[in-house]
């Protein structure tokens, strides 16, 4: 216990959340606080900055070495901050997949992330860090799995840049948990949905078909595209071959890709799209959950 | 089916030591820190407000207390300076109660003879502890008892509750009688005198300086309540101090009041008694006013001797002395000693016939006081 300790309850700090404890939602960490989101491509940076009444500003975008643009904008982008707290969404480096037959026993979501191999057996590869979305009607899972060293380098990468990180998600994986969730919303089976995700996020695609509540098929492509969207249909267009005929598409995008509806319509013909998409909705997502 | 999405996969490291939020009811430990601050500043400045009124009016009170003490043991001191006049003048008045003049007495007692009658043998004796009593004792050779009546009546200022023992012979009548003389001197001049985690912890420690403050205000509070009670306790003091001068200043005046004239008293007769003050001064004295008489002087003697209850005049110069010599010369020189030594007490006085028809043979005993310095 040190002088910190009282402080903190002498000015209710020791009330909230801890700026780290990832358990806690931002908007509880950070009440009244600036702070900034990123996002960590592999050739691209970009950052939202979220005042101090959680109102999310417009993103920003620089296209280069995410190492090089922190080094040269860190300061200005600081000043964003009021401590320097900021929160990072991995877009590359990682792999999201569909799996069968993973440990489902209680506690199996915490026990993954202290001891992976447990959850996941002979699918456990050193080095990784894992996440877990089940179906609740199947056996299949999606798996999210990134490096260690790749999280630890972009934690030290924004250390070194005089950034506190309070959060390293993927935003692609926390869009996908956002769709599915927005279409499976019914307990039970007796209204199984079908529809073909759509993931977007800054370059990073994912895409999945769910078919009466099942999953059939997962593609996860990071760094697919920049300023063309073509890249995103080149993609998904195997998958109309595959998708049931009266398969709807379920597109979530953390930023309004204009036109890009039409491109789907075009790959994907006679299908609804359901867009989600929003401004911002990424980081509402981070502020939020 | 259902899947819920509010859940976001942290990969961050997580730091050691990340401790929950405490529980939202604990907010009330620094909500009552601040207040108990609030309330302690508050108490204390009001209780120190109180305090140094307080100390203002104990220190009033106390100045008040030592200057009503100081006027209040000059009182006491000036009281017991007059007390200490008023005990020599008492003194003095004693003395001279029992030092009156017994020349006159003794010639009213030869003028009251008739002409058969005469005195065989005179004794006047004062009382040692009661001087201004005389016993006297009286022969007479007379035929009639009428004569002792006559005599009696003749000794002015007399007790009439005197007590009488007779004895008749043939030619003489023992006559012993009590007088109290000088009455007038005693009634004038005697007067009676009158007088757990570290945020659990910390939130400990925050709520034990809510305790410390409390014991705070409260020390503050005691500290301003002893104060009033000192103040208090010395307004009473105060009080009790005014009553006592009152009462002491009341004692001084009643007491000047009532001894004005044994004061005046003393201022007349203090130099008498100063005169002579030692006891060779007292026998050189004597010595020359025996030598001065011119008279027949049988024998005289001089001895120091102590007056028994009073201290302001202790001791006395006593001296016995017997002449011989013609009666009217005898009692001259004995009314001219009680009139020019009149501090000088006659103790005795011893009257018998002489060797020839007019002389006297008389044996006097006179005590010269010696006050004390």
């Amino acid at each position: 216990m040190s002088k910190i300790d009282i402080k903190s309850v002498l000015n209710f700090s020791a009330f909230r959340p801890e700026p780290d404890d990832s358990s806690a939602a931002w908007r509880k960490r950070f009440p009244g606080s600036r702070t900034l989101f990123f996002g960590f491509g592999r050739n691209a940076l970009s950052w939202r900055s979220v005042g101090r009444a959680g109102k999310v500003d417009e993103v920003e975008i620089e296209r280069n070495d995410p190492k090089e643009v922190l080094a040269q904008s860190a300061a200005r982008l600081k000043e964003l901050t009021d401590n320097g707290w900021c929160s990072v969404s991995l877009n590359t480096r990682y792999v999201i997949s569909l799996e069968t037959n993973l440990s489902r026993r209680p506690g199996s979501e915490e026990l993954l992330k202290v001891n992976p191999r447990a959850v996941l057996g002979g699918r456990y590869e050193r080095g990784k860090q894992y996440a877990l979305t089940h179906n609740p009607e199947t056996n299949s899972s999606i798996l999210f799995s990134c490096d260690e060293e790749q999280t630890r380098r972009v934690d030290t990468m924004f250390r070194e840049a005089g950034f506190l990180i309070g959060r390293i998600a993927c935003g692609t994986y926390m869009l996908l948990r956002h769709a599915l969730a927005a279409v499976n919303a019914t307990k039970g089976s007796e209204q199984p949905a079908s529809t073909f995700f759509v993931i977007c996020c800054e370059g990073a695609v994912c895409a999945l078909v769910q078919d009466q509540d099942r999953w059939l098929e997962l593609r996860s492509r990071t760094d697919v595209y920049e300023s063309d969207l073509s890249p995103i249909t080149d993609l998904i267009a195997p998958f109309q071959a595959r998708l049931a005929p009266q398969i709807g598409i379920t597109l979530v995008a953390d930023e309004p890709m204009p036109g890009f509806t039409e491109l789907l319509t075009a790959v994907l013909p006679n299908r609804p799209i359901n867009d989600l998409s929003q401004p911002g909705l990424l980081s509402t997502l981070m502020l939020q959950n | 089916m259902q899947i819920t999405g509010r859940k976001i996969d942290d990969f961050k490291t997580d730091r050691k030591g990340i401790a929950p939020p405490l529980p939202v009811v604990l907010r009330l430990v620094p909500v009552m820190l601040y207040c108990s601050i609030a309330v302690t500043i508050i108490l204390s400045l009001v209780y120190l407000i109180q305090y140094r009124q307080s100390v203002k009016k104990r220190d009033a009170h106390n100045a008040t207390v030592v200057s009503l003490n100081a006027q209040t043991q000059e009182a006491r001191n000036q009281r017991t300076a007059l007390e200490a006049q008023i005990k020599i003048a008492t003194d003095i008045e004693s003395w001279v109660a029992g030092s009156r003049p017994l020349q006159p007495l003794i010639v009213e007692i030869a003028n009251s003879m008739g002409t058969r009658s005469t005195i065989v043998d005179l004794r006047l004796d004062r009382d040692a502890n009661a001087p201004a009593q005389l016993k006297l004792a009286i022969k007479l050779g007379t035929d009639s008892t009428k004569q002792l009546d006559f005599t009696l009546e003749k000794i002015p200022g007399r007790n009439t509750g005197r007590s009488r023992r007779s004895r008749l012979s043939v030619v003489v009548n023992w006559i012993t009688v009590q007088l109290s003389y000088g009455r007038i001197l005693t009634s004038e001049y005697f007067n009676p005198r009158r007088q757990m985690n570290n945020k659990h912890i910390a939130c400990g420690i925050v709520a034990l300086f809510i305790v410390v403050l409390v014991q705070v205000t409260m020390w503050v509070q005691q500290s301003s309540a002893g104060m009033q009670r000192e103040a208090t306790t010395a307004q009473e003091a105060e009080k009790a101090a005014t009553g006592a001068l009152a009462k002491e200043k009341a004692q001084l005046s009643e007491l000047g009041r009532q001894s004005t004239s044994l004061i005046a008293f003393l201022k007349v007769w203090q130099p008498y008694f100063q005169t002579i003050d030692t006891a060779q001064s007292a026998e050189i004295n004597f010595t020359m006013k025996v030598k001065s008489s011119n008279l027949l002087n049988l024998s005289q003697r001089f001895e120091q001797s102590g007056v028994n209850g009073n201290s302001s005049v202790p001791t006395a110069m006593r001296a016995v002395l017997i002449f011989e010599d013609d009666y009217v010369r005898l009692l001259n020189w004995l009314g001219q000693i009680e009139s020019t030594m009149p501090t000088a007490r006659v103790s005795s006085v011893h009257l018998t016939k002489g060797t020839r028809a007019n002389d006297l043979r008389m044996e006097v005993a006179i005590d010269q006081p010696l006050i004390k310095k």
